[in-house]
């Protein structure tokens, strides 16, 4: 971890985040700690992506990260500063975050004119005019202004995110998180608005971070990738060495989930595909969590769990066995 | 099962509490004061007052007031009518059991009709009966009771003039008379009570038949009829012993405007009787057994639905 | 050009389900029946034929005839005119009772809805405790306690119907509030004040006007119920219901005098019910089943 520095733009710190929940019928409520210790941090001008399986605490990392949750524990700093400070102070620095959400159509109210949604963190701040600049946020993002006038539902899929883009970047964010906003979007269209966040990023110089289920399009467009499992990191790396060596075997087995079109090496990768599903984050295992679907699972495993190490150059993993060795880890071999 | 039962009941109770703080706190509200009633307006001094007042409790606190209040009325004593002179307790012995005639006679009359009514209705669905049946309800569904009454009444002036126009006689005086005197009353609420059952069975039928065990049991050859009526019925049941519930809060208010209409000395019509003459344990009592009544059968159908609905039974 | 906040969404929108009311056959027609009678009740004292409390003894229960085109009354008065001036309390109870249950319904419903927390709990016991009670009992309760009259009448109707407001609006603030434009909206800034304004209230609403619109034809039916037990207006006042009450005792001799409040009466909720089956389904297009809330006071 790059400590020694100047404080980067965002630090996240040991972020926690627990919810009581009441099951059908059950009268005590139970803890589920949907986020539970992370730490990542973000440069000006660099993309993250934080990719996991459904279930594993991305979405809340993605809310407190931006404000909408207070954490249970742990801080978020922007510039060095907790954006948890009471009163303007906190405010102002909250302010600093956008959101792109999973799903465009209901991201905007369908009341309202588009303009009127992207114009709302202008209008917020008091902004006397701000149709101009919607004008021009639209034109930037590639829609023809006189979509200001029309409702959320008169606009394609496509079109509705590069509203929703165009109304995270209008008030000028220092970081814009990007919930699976590309997810709900055709293959075709995802390149476009893949391309066109990386022109605006070289633009306006915002970071992003991309929280996604999808590896593949993560590692592709993030500087690092940060892969989670039950609301903990289990890997962290810069996202060429990650792509080229992944460590975690949870980070090897989301790798063999996403189909490579290279059949060479589609044949040679083994069936390292995980098996059953996300235990629950009520009662998560002991040990490693990951330990009931691990292939490389042994008793150690069960008992202590794994600290995140630097298995050299900043690459860091929660496993303890995982990189010991110098060849690539292969997973098959392993399997009983 | 046993421990849902107590469940519920325990909700009936604290929310039979609920609507005896709220009754009393009505009944004090109402305009006026039972002291003056009492005394008089005019030419009382201000001992009087007080002294009524003290014999009354009424100088002590709203709270303690309501609580000397229901622990008599626990214990069945709903205190005197300053208007008669009589207890009210010994006025309402004589009222429920008009009122209670009457509601019950008009379940097992709308039930007889409406159930059958509302199976031919649905197994017909669409064809002429049933358009038929459902314009007859539209109807009854926006047509005030009372507006029934009237139309039966005028009806009945016209062509049988001396037949129905009778006044209240108890079953033990002329059990003859007693049926003339409550026919008329009865076809009026039985009217919108049937229409709505014959409404619900026909909608609940009409769901079941399109059930996949239906078309099983069409398929592997059960007699169309025997589906109709038996499995189809069966299964509609539940959801209709629901509907009772809110049947009844139409029947209750339905009950005080019928008194009204046809000078039956029930309930409903000792209520009016008691707002308008400023009887305030009257109508404190006459409401809070409205409700009690109301509160009760919800509940207990709430308790019944397992029963019918083998699903629910295993919880 | 291209506005980015303009109003213009308020004043497009009026005209469009208005014109889809007017091509719904069930709007039309109910909607010329509520018009007709709001004409009737607006400008009544210029079309009644006579002052509608003006005795006439030489005309004690006179049949219909062609002075008396709905015949008189036990003290004269012309019934044709009473049952014009009685459409002025009937029209303005169920626009009166609705709204102000509307009011208080939504303003209780958004705001446990949104809040949550203790508000909701003591929404939610206090609508237990209102639903103890048969509809038409509480409301002639609530009129023993406010006394009669055509303002405490219709607000004894707005308690009683208000729970069932802010039910619904509660429903839908409840999936408003997780919504994902919310969130955009809180991380715009938008203060809360704004956003229940802004974004809360006006996506509640819709469910909310097509209950007001069924609850018309309930809400007059129940003050006739009430005004029939004379629990309505005071008398000279002609009131439908009180009409109907008093005409019952002439019934053999005079029927005229409960057969024209109650055409009128049916008329009038008849037009209520179909105006508002027609402003469902304009607003509400998903829903299918005909049958109504069977809780209706009678």
């Amino acid at each position: 971890m790059p400590d020694d520095r100047t404080a980067p733009l965002l630090q996240v710190e040991n972020l926690k985040r627990q919810f009581q929940v009441r099951q059908r019928g059950s009268r005590e409520s139970q803890l589920l700690r949907a986020v539970d210790g992370v730490s990542l941090h973000l440069e000006a001008g660099e993309s993250l992506g934080v990719v996991g399986e459904s279930g594993c605490g991305k979405s809340t990392l993605a809310r407190l990260i931006v404000g909408l949750l207070k954490p249970t524990e742990g801080r978020i700093l922007i510039d060095g500063q907790d954006i948890w400070t009471p009163g303007a102070a906190g405010r102002d620095r909250r302010r600093k975050f956008q959101m792109v959400f999973q799903n465009p159509a209901g991201s905007m109210n369908p009341r309202r004119t588009v303009g009127a949604s992207v114009a709302e963190p202008l209008t917020a701040k008091g902004v006397p005019n701000a149709s101009e600049a919607v004008e021009r946020m639209l034109e930037l993002v590639g829609l023809d202004p006189s979509m200001a006038s029309r409702k959320p539902h008169q606009l394609s899929g496509g079109q509705q995110q590069r509203a929703s883009i165009a109304r995270a970047l209008i008030a000028d964010p220092a970081i814009v998180v990007h919930d699976e906003s590309i997810a709900s979007l055709d293959i075709s269209l995802q390149a476009q608005i893949l391309n066109l966040l990386l022109d605006l990023q070289k633009d306006l110089g915002t970071s992003y971070i991309f929280i996604s289920h999808d590896l593949a399009a993560v590692q592709a467009i993030s500087h690092r990738v940060v892969v989670m499992y039950l609301g903990e990191v289990v890997e962290a790396s810069d996202s060429t060495t990650f792509a080229q060596r992944p460590l975690h075997p949870y980070s090897l087995a989301l790798r063999s989930a996403t189909l490579l079109p290279d059949p060479v090496h589609e044949r040679g990768r083994g069936d390292t595909l995980l098996r059953g599903d996300v235990p629950s984050p009520i009662n998560p295992p002991s040990g490693c969590r990951f330990h009931t679907r691990c292939p490389l699972a042994k008793d150690l495993c069960l008992q202590q769990k794994p600290a995140l190490r630097d298995a050299g150059s900043g690459h860091l993993v929660a496993c303890h066995y995982a990189g010991d060795t110098t060849r690539p880890l292969e997973m098959s071999e392993e399997v009983v | 099962m046993l421990r849902m039962i107590g469940m519920r009941l325990l909700g009936m109770i604290l929310v039979l509490l609920a609507v005896s703080a709220l009754v009393f706190a009505l009944g004090a509200l109402i305009p006026g004061d039972l002291t003056s009633v009492i005394v008089g307006q005019e030419g009382a001094t201000e001992e009087q007052f007080a002294e009524v007042r003290r014999k009354l409790g009424l100088d002590k606190p709203l709270f303690l007031q309501y609580f000397y209040w229901l622990l008599n009325v626990l214990q069945g004593d709903f205190g005197t009518s300053p208007i008669t002179g009589r207890t009210v307790t010994a006025d309402l012995l004589q009222q429920i059991p008009v009122s209670l005639e009457l509601a019950l006679l008009t379940l097992v009359v709308s039930t007889l009709i409406g159930l059958p009514a509302g199976v031919v209705a649905a197994v017909h669905a669409n064809k002429r009966l049933d358009v038929l049946i459902r314009m007859s309800l539209l109807f009854t569904f926006s047509v005030p009771i009372f507006v029934i009454g009237i139309l039966l009444l005028l009806v009945g002036s016209r062509w049988a003039p001396d037949l129905f126009r009778v006044s209240y006689t108890r079953w033990v005086d002329d059990p003859v008379m007693h049926i003339r005197s409550m026919a008329m009353p009865l076809l009026t609420i039985a009217f919108p009570i049937t229409a709505m059952t014959m409404q619900m069975t026909r909608s609940s039928v009409l769901e079941v038949l399109h059930n996949p065990y239906i078309v099983t049991a069409r398929a592997v050859g059960v007699r169309e009829k025997r589906i109709q009526y038996l499995h189809a019925l069966r299964n509609a049941l539940p959801p209709i012993v629901t509907f009772i519930g809110f049947q009844l809060g139409i029947l209750l208010g339905g009950l005080i405007v019928i008194e009204q209409i046809f000078s039956l000395p029930g309930l409903g019509r000792g209520m009016l009787e008691a707002i308008n003459t400023r009887d305030y344990p009257m109508v404190t009592a006459t409401t809070l057994v409205f409700a009690a009544a109301f509160v009760f059968i919800n509940a207990l159908v709430d308790m019944l639905y397992p029963l019918l609905d083998p699903r629910q039974r295993g919880r | 050009m291209t506005a980015s906040s303009g109003p213009a969404p308020t004043g497009l929108r009026l005209p469009l389900p208005l014109a889809k009311l007017l091509g719904h056959g069930g709007g039309a027609f109910g909607l010329a029946i509520m018009v007709f009678f709001v004409i009737l009740a607006v400008f009544g004292r210029l079309l009644s034929p006579y002052d509608p409390n003006a005795n006439d003894y030489m005309s004690l229960l006179a049949p219909p005839s062609a002075t008396h085109w709905f015949g008189t009354d036990e003290l004269g008065r012309d019934t044709l005119s009473r049952v014009i001036d009685g459409s002025r309390i009937a029209v303005a109870v169920a626009f009166l009772s609705v709204s102000i249950a509307m009011a208080v319904g939504v303003v209780i419903g958004v705001v446990a809805g949104f809040f949550g927390g203790l508000v909701d709990a003591v929404l939610n016991r206090s609508q237990d405790v209102l639903f103890a009670f048969p509809t038409l009992l509480l409301a002639i309760i609530l009129v023993a306690v406010l006394g009669p009259g055509l303002f405490n009448a219709s607000l004894a109707i707005a308690i009683v119907y208000s729970p069932r407001f802010a039910r619904m609006a509660r429903a839908s603030t409840l999936s408003i509030k997780t919504s994902e434009y919310l969130d955009a909206a809180r991380l715009a800034g938008v203060s809360t004040p704004v956003i229940l304004v802004r974004h809360v209230l006006p996506n509640a609403l819709p469910p909310v006007i097509v209950l007001a619109a069924l609850s018309m034809s309930t809400a007059q039916l129940a003050y006739a119920s009430l005004s029939f037990l004379g629990l309505g207006v005071s008398p000279p006042q002609a009131d439908w219901g009180s009409m109907l009450s008093k005409g019952r005792d002439f019934i053999t001799i005079a029927p005229w005098l409960v057969i024209w409040p109650t055409v009128a009466l049916v008329l009038l909720m008849l037009a209520f019910n179909v105006l508002g089956d027609a402003i469902r389904d304009v607003l509400d297009p998903s829903h299918t089943s005909t049958g109504k809330s069977p809780d209706t006071i009678r």
